[in-house]
C-alpha cells in the first residue's frame, strides 16, 4: 500500500544493501546521519515524495498564464463589495478557469513544466510572467482537496520556489557585478559579500522585488514567495537582528493559514529557508514557536467541521495525522538542534498533551539519542499511557529502538526497557506492524545486549513470521533483519549458530536469498578463523548449497564464477581437527553438493590433497600404519574419481598430475602410476580445438598454447618420477615423446618444436648422475637412486635423446625450406636447440658439427640476427668445452 | 544625433530641498549646428478625469486646471556647433520653491508629478529634438507624527455591528473577533502592523483581508468632492483560522500609489484601512480605520 | 625503493591465508612495488596484494584460473631503478629451477634480474653478472615435490645500481631473514 507510510524512524533503505563491501560505507553513513540526517532536506524531499502518493485525481488549474503586465486595476469600494458578494474574488482569470483533474504523475509533470517555463520566461527577461508562474504554483498549496498528496505536492512546489529564489538572487548579484547600461564589469563579489559592496542600482532592483511581492494579494503565495526571496535581503542588510525579526514575523504569519496541515508545511519551508539564512543557527525561540503554534492549532482537530472534512476527504483520523509526519519531523528536528534537558522536557510535555502517538514518535526520532536514552523508561511509559491497541504504538517503539541502537540507556536499564517494550510488541501478530519494530530493536539488542537476548529476539521474530504470515511485502524487513545481524553480531560463529537464522533466510524469495547467502558467506570468508563446530559447518554448507542450487543452465557466467569463488573460499576454512576421515567425508559430500561448479570441485580435490600431506605429517616417514595408508589411498581414489568429471581437459590434466605427484611424494607409487597413466590417456585425447569456456557453447580456441604449457610442466615433473618397473626407467618420458609426436599439431605451430627441446633438456637432466630434484621425505626414489651404476640407463637416455634430436632436426630442415614464416620458426628452434646443446651436452664431434649447422639455420633468419643469437655466441665462447666452436659461429 | 538626460541618482528620487544634479548628453555623428538647448523643469498636481469612469468629476463639467508647483527654465547652451562625438552639458537646480512641493503620487484622480525636459532647437529647417523624464520628489518629515503611537483596539461582535443593512441581523452568526492596529499614524516606509484573533465564531471563516483605501478630495466650485478607491488588498487569514490564535496584520505600503497624507486648500489625499472578515456563508464584516501616513525625516 | 617479490600463494586451495606474522609485516604503505610470480589462485589473494600496494606486476601461473587471469601475461619485464627485471612463473622451465634454462629465459627477456617461482623453494644465485631470484611460496603451499614447504618471500631494496635482497623465512614460528647484495655490473665492464 503506497499510501501507508513507513515509520520515519526506521530507514530500511540503509539495510537493503547487504554485503561486506558496503559495511564500511554504511557505518560512515550512519555516523554522518547522526549529525545531520534529520536536517537533510534532500532526504526529506525524497522520502516524502516516495511516501505520500495517491491514486486519486487532484484538481489543478492548468492553464498557463499570459505574460501581459496589467495596469493596476482601480476598484472602488462598492465594486469590491459587489465582487465579494458574487464570489468573484479571484483576481486572476486563470484561477477562475476550469480545473483539470490530474493524476499524481500528471501533477509532477505539470510542475516540472511550470519550472521549465519559469526558467525559459526568466531567460527571456519576462520577469512578471516568471512571478506569475511562481504564484500559480503556490496557489496549489492553498488548499488540499486531496490531502493524501499534500506533503508531496508541497515538496514539488518548494522546488519551483527554490528555483525562483535562486534566479532572482543571481540576477541581482549579476547586477551588482556588471553595469548593464555601460556594459562594464563593476566588481567580482566574493561568496561572503557584504551589503555595503552592493551598488545602489542592485539594491534598488532588490527593493523593487520586495515591493512587488509584498503586494501579492493572497496570503499563502505571498508568504511563500517572500520566503523564497528572503535570501535576497543580503543585498541590503546583514544585521542578524533584522533577520531574527523577520523570522518572528514569518512564524506569526503561518498562524493566518487556517488549515493546520497547510500551516505546518509552510513552517517546513520557513525552516528550510531559515537554515540557509542563518547558516544552520536558527534563533531558538522561533524554532520552539513553530512547534508551539502547531501544538496550539491541534485543537482544530476537535470541531464538528473537522469530522466532516475527514469524511469528505475519505480518511481516517490516523491516516490524516500521518500526513503531518514529514512536517512534524522537520519542525521537531530543528527544535531538537542543540536542545538541552529543559527544552526536551517542555517539548515532551507539549507532545503528550494532544495524545497523538505520531507526535511522540517524531519527537523520539528528532532529539539527540543521548537525551532519548536517558529518558527511555519514561518515554516507554508515555507511549504506553496513550490509548489505543498496541499495534498503534509500534511506530513509536520503532523510533525508540532506532535511537537506542545508536545510544543505549545505562546498562542496568537496557533489559528493563526491552522487556517493557516487548510486553507490548510481542502481542502484535501482524508482521507488517511487528517487523519494523523488531528490525529497530534487533539492532539495539545485537549491539548493546548479549548474544542470549539476540537469540531470544530472533526466536520471537521467527514465531511472528510463520510461513503463513510471511508475504512478499515483508521481504525488505527480513533483509533488514539479516543485515542487522550481519553487521552487529560480533562473532560470526555466534551468528551462524542462531537456530532460526536459516529458516529466516528461507523465507526470502530466491533472488534475495541468494544475495543474503552471498553476504553471509563473504563476511565469513573474510573473518579468518576456521570452523570446526559441526552445527556451523552444516549451516555453512546449507548457505553454499543455496547458492549452488540457484544456478541453472541460464545463469550468467559471472554468477557461476562468483559463487564458485565464494564456495571455493569457504570450504578450505572448514576443519575437522585431527579427524581426517570426517574431513574426507566432508569433501565427498561437497562433491555431491557442488557438482555444477568445476572450480569448487577443484577446491575439493585440492582440499583432499592437503589432507594427504597432513596425513603424512601426522605419520612419520615410510611408516604408514595400515589405517593411514588406507586413508591416503582413499584420498587418491577420491581424486581419481572426481577429476574426470571436470569439463576443462587442462584442469583435469593439472589436477591429475598434481595428484600423481602427491602420491609419489607420499610413497604410493602404484596409485601414482595409475594417476599418471590417466594423465597420458587424457593427453592423447586432447583435441586441437576446444571451446573458449570449457563446457559451454563458445567459440573454439586452439589448444596448442595450454597443451605446450602443460607438457613443459609434465616434462619437468617427470625428471623426478621413476619409470614403471616393468617398462623401464624412461617409460614416462618416452610415452610423452610419443604423444607429442602423434599429436596433430598445426604445421605452423612452434609448440611442437619447443616441447621437443624441453624434452631434450629433461633427458639431459635425467642423464646426470644426480638428478636436480627428488620427492621430499617419504616419497618414492627417483631414477638416479634406482638406476645408479646401471650400464643400460645412460645409453637408454642417449638413445631416446638421439631419436628426439633426429626428429627435431628433420623438422627444422623441413621448416627451413618452407616459406618465410616457416624459415623464421626454423631459425628460432635452431637457436633454442643450439642454446640447449651448449648448456646441457658434452661437446662431441657429432654435436659440434650439429651446432655449426644449427647456427647456419639460425643465422639465416631474415633480417639482422637477433640479440639472442649474439648472446648464444658469447655463451659458447665462455664455455671452455665449446670454446673452439665459437670462431665458426659467425 | 541622440539627446539624453541623466540624473545623478539611481531611481531619481529626491527629497524636498535637495539639489538635483544631472547632465544632458548629446551624441552626434559629425559636427552639428544648433540654436541652443533649453532645460525645462515642471511640477504639477493634475486632477485627471478617468475616461473609463463615469463618476462625480464628470458632473463638474470641463477639465480641472492643473496646479503648478514648480516651473524652471534653464538655458544650457547658446546657439553654436556640437563637435563630433559626445557632448556633456551638466546642470543643477534646487528643489525649493515658494509654494510647498508635494510628494510624487499616482492616484486615480489626483497625480503629482515632476518632469525634466530638454529641448534642442534646430532652427527653422530642423526638427527640434526633445527628451523628457520624470523625477520623484519625496518630503521626509513634512508631517510630524504625533508624540505617541497608540494602538487602536477593536472588538467585532454582532451587537456592535453598524452596517448590516444588506443582511437581516438575525442571520448574522455569533462571533467575537478582537484585535488591534498598532498605530493609525503610520510611517510610509514601514508596514502597517497589528494583530487579530478570532476568539469565537459559529460560522467558518473564509478569509480576512486588509484593504488599503485612498480617499481623494477635490475642492471645486460646487464644493468638495470625494472618491474612495482601493489601493491594495492584502489577505492576512486564509481559511478557517484557529480560534484563539493571534494572527499578525501586516501590510507594506506600495510605492508611488501611496504618499504621506496631503491636505491642501485644493485637494486632499487621505488613506484608510478596512479590515474585512469574510465568512464561508458570504457574510462579511468590515471595520474601518482612518490612518495618517507620514514620511519620517531621515536621520 | 622497496619491492615485494612473492608468488605461489595458492589461496584458498592449498592455504587458507598468509601466515599471520607475514601479514602483520606487510602493512600497506611500506612497499612501492610488488612483483608476483603467479599462482595467486583467487581474487581474494589478488586483492590482498593490491591492498599492500597498488602497483602489482603479476604473471600467470599454471594453477591460476584462466577466467581471472585472462589479461595476465606469461612473462613480464619491469624496469625498477636501473634494473630490468624479468618475471616468469617458472613451471615452464624444464627442469624446474634449472640454472641453464633460467639463463635462457634471462637472455630471451634480456634482463638484469630474473624473478621466477613455481617450485615453492626460495633460491637466489648470481650468474654471469645476472641475478636470479625465486621467492618461494609466501603461504607455504605444498608443491609438486614437497608437502612441507617453508613459507618465504623476498623484499628487494633497489637503489640505483644496487639491489639488496632480503628473504624472510618462517620455520615453525621462527622468522629468519637473510640478506644478499647484488650490484649491477656497469655496462662498460660487461663488454
Amino acid at each position: 500500500d503506497p499510501l501507508n507510510p513507513r515509520p520515519l524512524g526506521v530507514r530500511q533503505t540503509a539495510f537493503n544493501t547487504l554485503g561486506q563491501a558496503n559495511r564500511g560505507r554504511t557505518e560512515t553513513a550512519r555516523l554522518k546521519r547522526k549529525v545531520d540526517d534529520a536536517l537533510d532536506w534532500e532526504l526529506l524531499r525524497r522520502e516524502t515524495l516516495a511516501t505520500y502518493t495517491t491514486h486519486k485525481n487532484i484538481p489543478v488549474v492548468s492553464k498557463i498564464v499570459d505574460d501581459v503586465e496589467r495596469e493596476p486595476e482601480v476598484v472602488t469600494l462598492t465594486e469590491r463589495a459587489r465582487r465579494r458578494l458574487e464570489g468573484l474574488e479571484e483576481e486572476d482569470e486563470e484561477a477562475k478557469g476550469t480545473k483539470k483533474n490530474m493524476t499524481q504523475r500528471e501533477l509532477v509533470a505539470h510542475l516540472e513544466s511550470l519550472a521549465d517555463e519559469l526558467e525559459s520566461a526568466w531567460g527571456k527577461g519576462e520577469k512578471v510572467k516568471s512571478l506569475r508562474i511562481v504564484i500559480q504554483s503556490c496557489k496549489l498549496l492553498i488548499s488540499c482537496p486531496v490531502p493524501q498528496a499534500y506533503p508531496s505536492l508541497f515538496m514539488l512546489v518548494s522546488k519551483v520556489l527554490d528555483t525562483f529564489g535562486r534566479l532572482v538572487f543571481d540576477r541581482i548579484k549579476r547586477r551588482a557585478q556588471f553595469d548593464e547600461r555601460t556594459s562594464r564589469p563593476i566588481q567580482t563579489l566574493p561568496a561572503d559579500f557584504r551589503a555595503e559592496d552592493i551598488p545602489d542600482e542592485a539594491k534598488e532592483m532588490c527593493k523593487n522585488w520586495f515591493f512587488k511581492v509584498a503586494a501579492i494579494r493572497e496570503l499563502i503565495p505571498r508568504v511563500y514567495v517572500e520566503l523564497c526571496l528572503w535570501g535576497c535581503h543580503r543585498f541590503l542588510v546583514e544585521d542578524r537582528r533584522v533577520y531574527t525579526d523577520m523570522m518572528g514575523r514569518f512564524v506569526a504569519q503561518m498562524r493566518g493559514m487556517g488549515d493546520p496541515l497547510v500551516a505546518n508545511y509552510a513552517r517546513v519551508y520557513l525552516l528550510h529557508k531559515a537554515a540557509e539564512i542563518f547558516n544552520g543557527d536558527i534563533p531558538v525561540e522561533h524554532r520552539v514557536q513553530c512547534f508551539e503554534d502547531w501544538s496550539f492549532t491541534r485543537r482544530q482537530w476537535q470541531g464538528p467541521h473537522f469530522q466532516q472534512y475527514l469524511e469528505t476527504s475519505g480518511q481516517t483520523m490516523a491516516e490524516y495525522v500521518r500526513l503531518y509526519a514529514p512536517s512534524l519531523g522537520w519542525v521537531l528536528s530543528w527544535l531538537a538542534v542543540g536542545a538541552d534537558e529543559g527544552r526536551f522536557e517542555a517539548t515532551l510535555a507539549l507532545a503528550q498533551q494532544g495524545g497523538h502517538l505520531l507526535v511522540l514518535q517524531q519527537l523520539i526520532a528528532a532529539f539527540r539519542p543521548t537525551l532519548i536514552a536517558r529518558h527511555a523508561p519514561r518515554l516507554v511509559q508515555s507511549i504506553k499511557a496513550l490509548s489505543g491497541p498496541p499495534a498503534q504504538r509500534l511506530p513509536c517503539y520503532a523510533a525508540l529502538g532506532v535511537q537506542l541502537a545508536r545510544e543505549p540507556p545505562a546498562p542496568k536499564l537496557r533489559l528493563h526497557v526491552l522487556n517493557e517494550v516487548w510486553a507490548d510488541v510481542a502481542e502484535v501478530q501482524d508482521p507488517e506492524c511487528y517487523l519494523p519494530v523488531a528490525h529497530a530493536w534487533l539492532e539495539f539488542v545485537a549491539r548493546h545486549l548479549s548474544h542470549r537476548e539476540t537469540s531470544i529476539l530472533v526466536s520471537d521474530i521467527m514465531a511472528h513470521l510463520g510461513p503463513d504470515a510471511f508475504t512478499a511485502g515483508l521481504e525488505g524487513h527480513v533483509q533488514g533483519l539479516l543485515g542487522v545481524l550481519l553487521e552487529h553480531v560480533p562473532d560470526f560463529h555466534a551468528l551462524l549458530s542462531l537456530d532460526p537464522l536459516l529458516p529466516l533466510i528461507d523465507l526470502l524469495k530466491p533472488d534475495s536469498k541468494v544475495d543474503v547467502c552471498k553476504s553471509l558467506l563473504t563476511s565469513f570468508t573474510q573473518l579468518g578463523p576456521t570452523v570446526t563446530d559441526p552445527v556451523l559447518v552444516h549451516a555453512l554448507l546449507d548457505l553454499c548449497r543455496t547458492l549452488h542450487d540457484s544456478l541453472t543452465e541460464f545463469s550468467v557466467e559471472d554468477d557461476r564464477r562468483q559463487f564458485a569463488q565464494l564456495i571455493g573460499c569457504v570450504l578450505p576454512k572448514v576443519s575437522f581437527g585431527a579427524d581426517l576421515d570426517a574431513h574426507l567425508a566432508f569433501f565427498v559430500e561437497c562433491r555431491r553438493s557442488f557438482s555444477k561448479l568445476d572450480a569448487v570441485i577443484e577446491a575439493c580435490v585440492m582440499g583432499v590433497l592437503r589432507l594427504v600431506s597432513r596425513s603424512l605429517r601426522l605419520n612419520p616417514v615410510r611408516q604408514h600404519s595400515k589405517r593411514a595408508a588406507a586413508f591416503v589411498k582413499a584420498c587418491l581414489a577420491y581424486c581419481h574419481i572426481t577429476v574426470p568429471a571436470l569439463a576443462d581437459p587442462f584442469q583435469r590434466l593439472r589436477l591429475l598430475l598434481l595428484a600423481a605427484m602427491v602420491a609419489f611424494g607420499a610413497g604410493f607409487a602404484q596409485q601414482a602410476d595409475t594417476l599418471l597413466h590417466t594423465v597420458l590417456a587424457l593427453l592423447r585425447d586432447v583435441p586441437p580445438f576446444l571451446p573458449a569456456v570449457p563446457g559451454t557453447l563458445t567459440a573454439l580456441q586452439s589448444t596448442e598454447a595450454p597443451l605446450g604449457d602443460f607438457l613443459h610442466t609434465l616434462l619437468a615433473a617427470l625428471v623426478a618420477v621413476p619409470g614403471r618397473p616393468e617398462e623401464g626407467p624412461l617409460s614416462w618420458v618416452a610415452e610423452v615423446v610419443a604423444v607429442v609426436q602423434a599429436h596433430p599439431w598445426d604445421a605452423a605451430s612452434p609448440v611442437r618444436g619447443q616441447v621437443a627441446v624441453a624434452a631434450l633438456r629433461a633427458l639431459s637432466a635425467l642423464a646426470q648422475e644426480e638428478l636436480p630434484y627428488h620427492f621430499g621425505a617419504g616419497g618414492v626414489p627417483s631414477n638416479d637412486e634406482l638406476h645408479a651404476g646401471s650400464d643400460t640407463y645412460r645409453p637408454a637416455v642417449e638413445a631416446l635423446a638421439t631419436d628426439l634430436l633426429d626428429a627435431l632436426l628433420t623438422d627444422i630442415a623441413a621448416l627451413a625450406d618452407g616459406d618465410r614464416a616457416a624459415a623464421q620458426r626454423a631459425a628460432e628452434l635452431a637457436a633454442d636447440l643450439l642454446a640447449t646443446a651448449v648448456a646441457f651436452a658434452e661437446p662431441t664431434d657429432k654435436l659440434r658439427s650439429l651446432a655449426g649447422k644449427l647456427w647456419a639455420v639460425a643465422a639465416k633468419q631474415p633480417g639482422p640476427p637477433p640479440r639472442q643469437l649474439a648472446l648464444i655466441r658469447t655463451r659458447v665462447g665462455c664455455t671452455p668445452a665449446w670454446a673452439s666452436l665459437a670462431e665458426r659461429l659467425t | 544625433m541622440t539627446l539624453s538626460i541623466l540624473l545623478d541618482r539611481h531611481g531619481c528620487i529626491y527629497s524636498v530641498g535637495e539639489v538635483i544634479k544631472g547632465a544632458i548628453i548629446i551624441a552626434s555623428k559629425g559636427s552639428m549646428k544648433h540654436n541652443g538647448i533649453q532645460l525645462q523643469v515642471e511640477g504639477s498636481v493634475a486632477l485627471q478625469l478617468s475616461p473609463r469612469k463615469v463618476g462625480i468629476f464628470e458632473a463638474l463639467g470641463g477639465p480641472v486646471k492643473p496646479i503648478q508647483l514648480m516651473s524652471l527654465s534653464i538655458p544650457l547652451a547658446e546657439a553654436g556647433t556640437f563637435s563630433d562625438g559626445s557632448t556633456t552639458l551638466p546642470f543643477e537646480f534646487p528643489t525649493r520653491t515658494k509654494s510647498p512641493l508635494y510628494e510624487t503620487y499616482h492616484g486615480v484622480f489626483i497625480n503629482v508629478q515632476y518632469t525634466i525636459s530638454a529641448e534642442l532647437f534646430r532652427g527653422i529647417f530642423g526638427k527640434n529634438e526633445r527628451q523628457s523624464m520624470q523625477f520623484i520628489i519625496i518630503h521626509p518629515g513634512h508631517l510630524r507624527p504625533p508624540p505617541s503611537m497608540k494602538p487602536v483596539r477593536f472588538t467585532l461582535e454582532p451587537h456592535n455591528l453598524t452596517n448590516g443593512k444588506d443582511h437581516p441581523l438575525q442571520r448574522v452568526p455569533q462571533f467575537r473577533i478582537k484585535g488591534q492596529i498598532d498605530s493609525v499614524t503610520c510611517d510610509i516606509t514601514r508596514p502597517l502592523t497589528g494583530s487579530i484573533c478570532v476568539e469565537h465564531s459559529d460560522t467558518r471563516i473564509s478569509r480576512i483581508e486588509l484593504q488599503l483605501v485612498r480617499v481623494e478630495f477635490c475642492s471645486t466650485a460646487n464644493g468638495v468632492t470625494k472618491e474612495a478607491t482601493e489601493v491594495q488588498n492584502i489577505q492576512v487569514v486564509e481559511g478557517d483560522v484557529c480560534r484563539g490564535l493571534a494572527v499578525p496584520l501586516l501590510m507594506v505600503f506600495p510605492r508611488w500609489f501611496t504618499c504621506p497624507t496631503v491636505v491642501t486648500t485644493f485637494f486632499k489625499i487621505e488613506f484608510e484601512v478596512n479590515l474585512v472578515v469574510i465568512f464561508e456563508d458570504k457574510h462579511q464584516l468590515t471595520d474601518n480605520f482612518p490612518i495618517q501616513l507620514h514620511r519620517p525625516a531621515t536621520a | 625503493m622497496l619491492v615485494l617479490v612473492t608468488g605461489d600463494l595458492h589461496i584458498p586451495h592449498r592455504a587458507a591465508d598468509l601466515p599471520a606474522k607475514f601479514k602483520k609485516m606487510l602493512a600497506p604503505g611500506k612497499i612501492q612495488h610488488i612483483l608476483c610470480t603467479g599462482n595467486l589462485c583467487s581474487r581474494d589473494a589478488e586483492n590482498f596484494l593490491r591492498q599492500i600496494c597498488s602497483d602489482v606486476n603479476c604473471v600467470k601461473g599454471d594453477f591460476d584460473e584462466p577466467s581471472i587471469t585472462k589479461d595476465t601475461p606469461e612473462h613480464l619485464v619491469v624496469k625498477l631503478g636501473n634494473f630490468r627485471i624479468g618475471l616468469i612463473h617458472g613451471h615452464q622451465v624444464v627442469p624446474w629451477g634449472d640454472k641453464e634454462s633460467l639463463a635462457m629465459w634471462q637472455r630471451r627477456l634480456d634482463v638484469d634480474v630474473l624473478v621466477h617461482g613455481g617450485t615453492h623453494q626460495y633460491g637466489v644465485f648470481e650468474a654471469e653478472g645476472k641475478f636470479f631470484v625465486n621467492p618461494g611460496s609466501i603461504t607455504g603451499a605444498f608443491s609438486f615435490l614437497e608437502s612441507d614447504v617453508v613459507p618465504t618471500f623476498v623484499l628487494m631494496d633497489i637503489n640505483g645500481d644496487r639491489l639488496t635482497n632480503f628473504v624472510y623465512q618462517l620455520e615453525g614460528d621462527e622468522l629468519k631473514v637473510k640478506k644478499k647484495e647484488f650490484v649491477k655490473p656497469s655496462a662498460s665492464s660487461a663488454t
